[in-house]
This record gives C-alpha cells, structure tokens and sequence, in this order.
C-alpha cells in the first residue's frame, strides 16, 4: 500500500512539473511580446532628397534630450541647435512612426523599416513634417532621415545610405529651396483655438445636431464614429444614406446619445467632418442659442 | 480506516490524476502543433506571420469624393478568394473585421492613419493576439481588428496596385516581397502589378494552411 502511495504521489510530482513547465514556457514567450512593437505596412513615393527637402516644413539640427516610446511612434523631446528651414524654436517634439514601407528607387524596388537608432544626448539634423489638425499638432520625421551629426556615415535616407551626399549639413546649408513653406499644410485641416461659443461658430463651416451611431476605430487621441445626422443649422452638409463620419476626443460622447457639433470638412464632397474646435461638442440643448448666433451671422 | 472508505479515496485520486494528465496533453498539445510549423515558401524580409482564424469582413469607406476605392477593394476581394483565402465585403460596419478606408491624405491623419507626404498606402493592425513562436524563425499572431487604406494622392493609376497590395497585408501578408519585381508584394512599379503570382499566394496560403 505503501508502495502505491509513492507511485502516486510521484505521478502528480511530475505532472505538475510538466504542467509548470509549459506554463513557464507559454509565460517567458508571451512576456517577450509585451515590448515587441508591430510597425504598420506602407508603400512610399520617393522623388530624390532634394524633394524631400523642398516638401519639409522644418529642417534644423538638435539634441534629443529625452525619448518616449508610444505603441505607434518613438517621441524625441529636442533641443533646437540650428534652424535651416522652417520657423524657429527653442524646443521640439518629434515623432517617428514605425513602419515597414517599400518605394521604388532608379527603377528598382526598396523596402525598409522606422530607424529607430536615435539616442539621449546625440544631435541630428532633423528633416520633419509639420501637421496640424484639431487633434493634434505635431512634427513627424520625413521620409525615415536619420542624420546624425557624428558619425555622419550612419545617415540613411528610407534605409539607404546617403552615399552621394558626404556632408549633409553643408549640402543643405547650400541649398536654395524654392518652397520656402513645406507640404505639411496640405495634410491639415482648419480649426480655431478658441472656447467662445460665437468665435466657434463664425469659424465653423458646418454645425448640425448628430446622434452617435457606430465605432469606426479607436486610437490613442480619438474614437472616430459614425453618426446620423438629426437636423442642419450652418452649412451643406453631405451624407451618405444620412451619416457622416466624425472623429471625437477619445471618451468624450457616447453611442445612442444626441450633440450639437461645429464642424470642418478637408473638402466640400467629404462625408468625413472634424470638430472646428477643441470644444466644439456641445449638449443637444444648446440648440436653440447657438442657433440663434448663426442667424445674427 | 475502512475498505470502502479507502476504496473511495483512491478512486478521488484516480480521478484526479486522469483530469491532471487530460490537461497536460491539451496543454503540450497546443505547444508542440505550434512548434512544429515550418513554412518552405518564403518569400517575405518579415520574420513573422499573421492571419484570420475566421473569415474576415470588409467595410469599405470613401471619406470623401477624392477618391472611389470601392472597385478595387471588391477586385481585391476577389482576387485573394479565387487564390483561396475567403473574405466578403460587409455593408455592416459592426460585423467588420477589416476597415477599409479611401481618402485624403489629410481626412486618413484625422482619424489615426498617419500619412506623411511620401505615403500612398497604409495598414495598421489594430488588435491582435500572440499566438506562440512556430519555430526559431517566425512569431505568430492572430488578427482581430485592422485598417487598411489607399490615398486618392496615389493617382488613379497606381489604386488597383496599391489596394491589391494593402489589402494582402490586411490578409496578414506581412512584409514586401524582395527579390520578384512581377509580385504584388514587392515595391510598386511605375503601373503596378496587379495579378497575384504563385509566390504572392503561398507565402499567405501556407501560413493560414498551418493555422488553420
């Protein structure tokens, strides 16, 4: 009897060691993805470097003085050094997206990946984009240039090396841009920084009552949601079988409920509509006031 | 302690061990299936994989009237069904495992899809699970939610080429194809290719045989 009680428990022992085990082996591997960040997929248009200097907003050197990591983009907070193109400023914040994109150069097909190799304390020439919309204001690096100030070598423009260009500061500094504004205004769209309800709705190009209908998608600023519209008070308003599309701060409304929105399109045929401001949602039961200011108008 | 008394308590730990062993096979099983994939077509630089373990949806998006990606999206559709790997366009946007979006580049910033100048197609998986590691070479994950999308700067010419190819990669066709210039996957071309190749097909067909 004694015998069996050993079998036994020697049995369980070593099931649960192996059951253990492979929860160890599950745990170490799932552990190993936490930090493992997926790049979004693209395909990219390259015209020559002198191109991308003419389509920047800014291009200046600086000091990355502190990086963050987000889920989508790496975050260089830098100190300005030097700025060759673009409005001055002391301090900046840079985004780099990660990407794994392909482009054809010479007639040949490329791929590349976010060069993320930027480092605290090291100084860079920064070739960047400006973009502004109501959500967000941002300055992101263009077409992957990592040009960092020593070790020049390393530079790479969409993963190739800048072989033709020995020094790069100088070439840009010698540069005689014909752009003097980048193309980073054709990838924004209007709003007013303004909380007072009639500067709002003087600046808005639309306002209408919405009731939120559907989640199109989620990200870290906005929930961009279907709705309905309900009734016009300012502007043509296109939508399609009666909904149009609004991205909203993220946890500011909620489905099912009816808002008072000022809006902006990109373009007149948009079924897309941004809020004309930061505080541009108002109750549904507001409708009666600001009505009243888009007929004094 | 009595004969039957005893008798119980050994049959409680007979019990016992056969649920103990049940779930270690279930748990050694699902280790081992995973470990034993190996993929002998590969044609992608990405070291890892995804796919659908159901047959994903597709909503189509015009943000505007730039751009009408709707016929490329269904020719797209077609093309990856006809090479065997299924997905239908959904006109329900809450039963929609993939969104696809067409637009400017400025209406696809304002709802998260960043374009920079240079872009002319992008896909961002939006959620997705991590499955195991098949062997030391690829990662795998399960998809759940993606964006896809083409931007009307892309030109009318390139829209066939480049929401074939966004689309592919919003199937789990992870990473370009390097070294074939007649694939999909690899970097566009001037007029884009817009025929799936042999090698285009099984490096997703492989993937979703393993998996699925």
């Amino acid at each position: 009897m004694k015998k069996l009680h050993i079998r036994l428990s020697l049995i369980i022992t070593s099931i649960v060691l192996i059951i253990a085990l492979g929860i160890y082996h599950n745990i170490n591997k799932n552990s190993g993805n936490i930090d493992k960040r997926l790049y979004a997929q693209a395909i990219r248009l390259f015209e020559g470097f002198d191109n991308i200097l003419e389509d920047a907003d800014v291009i200046a050197t600086g000091t990355v003085n502190n990086i963050v990591i987000h889920d989508e983009y790496d975050e260089y907070f830098v100190t300005i050094l030097n700025t060759k193109k673009g409005d001055d400023m002391e301090q900046i914040t840079v985004r780099n997206y990660l990407c794994e994109y392909t482009y054809m150069d010479d007639n040949k097909g490329r791929i590349g990946k976010s060069n993320l190799n930027y480092e605290i304390g090291k100084s860079y020439i920064f070739i960047l984009q400006h973009i502004r919309n109501v959500y967000e204001d941002m300055y992101i690096i263009m077409s992957d240039a990592y040009i960092p100030l020593e070790n020049a070598q390393n530079s790479t423009v969409l993963s190739k090396e800048l072989r033709d260009i020995e020094d790069c500061e100088a070439y840009i500094d010698q540069y005689h841009f014909k752009n003097i504004q980048g193309k980073g205004i054709q990838l924004s769209i209007d709003y007013i920084e303004s909380s007072q309800e009639k500067e709002i709705v003087a600046h808005s190009k639309y306002i209408a009552k919405v009731e939120v209908n559907e989640l199109y998608r989620s990200t870290e600023i906005v929930d961009v949601y279907a709705c309905s519209v309900v009734d016009i008070l300012k502007g043509k308003i296109n939508a399609a079988e009666n909904q149009i599309i609004i991205p909203f701060f993220k946890d500011t409304v909620e489905i099912g409920e009816i808002y008072l929105v000022c809006l902006n399109s990109d373009r007149d045929d948009a079924i897309i509509y941004t809020l004309s401001s930061k505080n541009s949602v108002f109750e549904a039961s507001k409708f009666e006031s600001i009505k009243n200011m888009v007929e004094v108008n | 302690m009595n004969k039957t008394s005893k008798m119980r308590n050994y049959k409680q730990k007979l019990a016992l061990v056969c649920l103990i062993i049940l779930c270690s096979c279930m748990s050694l099983k699902t280790i081992s299936k995973a470990d034993s994939i190996y993929f002998d077509n590969w044609y992608s630089n990405a070291y890892y994989v995804m796919f659908w373990s159901q047959t994903p949806k597709v909503f189509i998006t015009n943000l505007s009237g730039s751009i009408n990606i709707a016929p490329y999206v269904n020719e797209a559709v077609n093309k990856w069904s006809n090479a065997g790997i299924s997905s239908s366009v959904t006109t329900s946007l809450s039963n929609a495992n993939i969104r696809y979006y067409g637009g400017t580049r400025s209406e696809l910033i304002s709802i998260g899809l960043y374009y920079i100048t240079d872009y002319l197609g992008l896909t961002y998986w939006d959620s997705y699970s991590y499955m195991t590691t098949a062997n030391s070479y690829y990662d795998i994950y399960r998809l759940n939610a993606v964006s896809t999308s083409v931007c009307s700067e892309a030109g009318s010419e390139l829209y066939s080429n480049v929401a074939l190819h966004e689309y592919s990669h919003a199937l789990g066709w992870v990473g370009h194809s390097v070294y074939f210039e007649n694939d999909v996957m690899y970097p566009y071309a001037v007029k884009g290719n817009t025929t799936l190749t042999t090698r285009d097909k099984n490096q997703l067909l492989q993937v979703y045989n393993a998996m699925n």
